[in-house]
């Protein structure tokens, strides 16, 4: 590096006059008898001066104005505008914000993990339900169709247990006013009206149940073995040679009622209703703390 | 493992040697802190109060940023909004016209590294009068003398301006607080979060650009 390049690194020191008196006599010295580098720090002098003269440029007499404008536009921001801010711009709420979210959707999983699986479906909307052929406003007859159910499930270990969907089970339900016969299905009014009228089953969200298994023996056996772990009894067991079917007649406690059709679920397709036949069995009743219901177990045709 | 006792004995005194310094630190002394806990609490009579002291000071630096009183004007509101709306985060670590202009320092870069990408000073090219610089006198003109220097004087502060807008932002920057705005080199430090040697070799490189297009123009 030449004693020019040198003399021209330090300029800044020599123009603010921060370099030792060695130094600057040295500089001075060389200036001196080299009229380029006096002549470039002339420049250079020049340059700050005009660049520490520049005039101060007035801003215009509406600015305070159009500012006191643009702060109240931000003063009034909406509520939309301060969620977006505390989720995007702030630096520190996202993390808060992402943690309380979290929390949320925790407890909203956890108290829908926790609740029966009935109180699920009741909650839900009803895909099948009771329905009423005919309706009678104003005098029109009404024959009532056969009570229809739906045990939907979702298999798997810790899946949901059945949702269980009937209308008849809701208590708001306006039931119509039955007439003493039904045409079609030949039902005598009472029967139909038994049909109609909640039962025990549908305040507990519980019907008698039938497995349709290829290996039914094993699907009632099985059902013996969980049972006490359920709390529940076997209160009687018929075998019914001539429709090649089990009948087993339990008591458990009702909010046993999701685990039992979650086990025999993986024995067999479940339905609601354990059949007519000759000996048709009773609607599901309240036995002291328990839910008393018949489980058919059939092979499947 | 066990530290042996020197260990131990260093550390001690190196807590508290930490100990001592930050019992004697205290905050640099800023006049403004009572006006701008008063923001911090509500009171918008207060910003207007700093308003009112720094505006002029923002507005120029925001028109050197950007070369034009229309973008400036602009520049300097966004300047002043982002310092009302950010006031909450402001510390008091330092002085608070030395965190405003930080604020203004950044917003007037970006601004005129957007304006730069969108062709804005390309477009506006040099200014009118190129060839008539020819004439101007070598020597700068002293603007309180007679009409001729006070026109050498506009036309001088013009190619300055130019020779400014010409500037890299880092250097730019740096003109503008030390040699226009006259902050310190410890401010501009700590404004740009800067080693000073660093604002200094900048500043250097920033003022021999300049120096060469006033050789240029006016030799």
């Amino acid at each position: 590096m030449s004693e020019c390049d040198q003399i021209s690194g330090m300029f800044l020191e020599l123009h603010e006059g921060s370099v030792d008196s060695e130094t600057r006599s040295r500089c001075y010295d060389h200036m001196n008898k080299c009229s380029c580098c006096r002549e470039e720090f002339q420049w250079y002098s020049d340059a700050v001066k005009a660049l520490a003269g520049l005039e101060r440029v007035s801003p215009p007499r509406d600015f305070m104005v159009h500012l006191d404008r643009r702060l109240d536009a931000v003063s009034s921001r909406s509520w939309l505008d301060f969620l977006k801010d505390l989720t995007l711009t702030a630096p520190r709420m996202p993390l808060p914000a992402g943690m309380a979210a979290l929390f949320c959707i925790v407890l909203i999983g956890y108290s829908l993990f926790r609740q029966p699986p009935v109180e699920l479906a009741r909650h839900s909307e009803t895909p099948v339900s009771a329905e009423v052929a005919t309706a009678e406003e104003g005098g029109k007859s009404i024959a009532p169709a056969p009570r229809r159910a739906t045990i939907t499930t979702m298999g798997g270990d810790g899946a949901l247990a059945p949702a269980y969907y009937s209308s008849l089970s809701n208590p708001s339900t306006n039931l119509p006013r039955i007439p003493l016969t039904t045409p079609e299905s030949g039902m005598s009014g009472a029967q139909a009206a038994h049909n109609l009228l909640p039962t025990v089953a549908d305040r507990l969200g519980a019907d008698n149940l039938t497995v349709v298994s290829s290996r039914p023996e094993e699907a009632q056996e099985l059902l013996k073995r969980i049972l006490p772990g359920l709390q529940g009894t076997v209160v009687r067991e018929d075998l019914r040679p001539s429709a090649r079917e089990r009948l087993v007649r339990i008591i458990i406690p009702p909010d046993a009622y999701g685990s039992l059709t979650r086990a025999l679920v993986d024995h067999g397709e479940i339905e609601s209703g354990a059949g007519a036949g000759v000996d048709p069995p009773k609607p599901v009743q309240e036995q002291g703390n328990g839910i008393l219901l018949y489980v058919r177990f059939v092979k499947p045709q | 493992m066990l530290a042996s006792p020197e260990t131990i004995l260093g550390g001690l005194c190196l807590i508290l040697v930490n100990l001592l310094l930050a019992s004697t630190y205290r905050p640099e002394e800023d006049e403004d802190r009572e006006t701008v806990k008063e923001c911090v609490e509500g009171n918008r009579d207060a910003f207007n109060i700093l308003v009112e002291k720094y505006y002029r000071r923002i507005y120029n630096l925001a028109y050197r940023f950007v070369g034009d009183q229309e973008e400036a004007n602009d520049l300097a509101q966004d300047i002043f909004t982002a310092a009302y709306q950010n006031l909450k985060r402001f510390r008091g670590e330092s002085k608070f016209s030395t965190w405003l202009f930080q604020i203004a320092t950044n917003r007037g870069k970006n601004r005129f590294k957007y304006l730069k990408r969108r062709g804005y000073f390309a477009n506006k090219g040099p200014s009118d009068g190129d060839e008539d610089r020819e004439g101007l006198p070598r020597e700068l003109p002293d603007s309180t003398s007679n009409p001729e220097d006070l026109l050498a004087g506009k036309e001088i502060q013009k190619i300055v301006q130019e020779a400014i807008d010409d500037l890299e932002p880092d250097h730019k920057e740096i003109v503008i607080l030390r040699d226009i705005e006259g902050f310190s080199y410890e401010e501009i430090a700590r404004m740009l979060n800067l080693p000073e040697g660093t604002t200094k070799s900048r500043l250097h490189r920033a003022r021999m650009v300049v120096k060469e297009k006033l050789k240029k123009v006016l030799s």
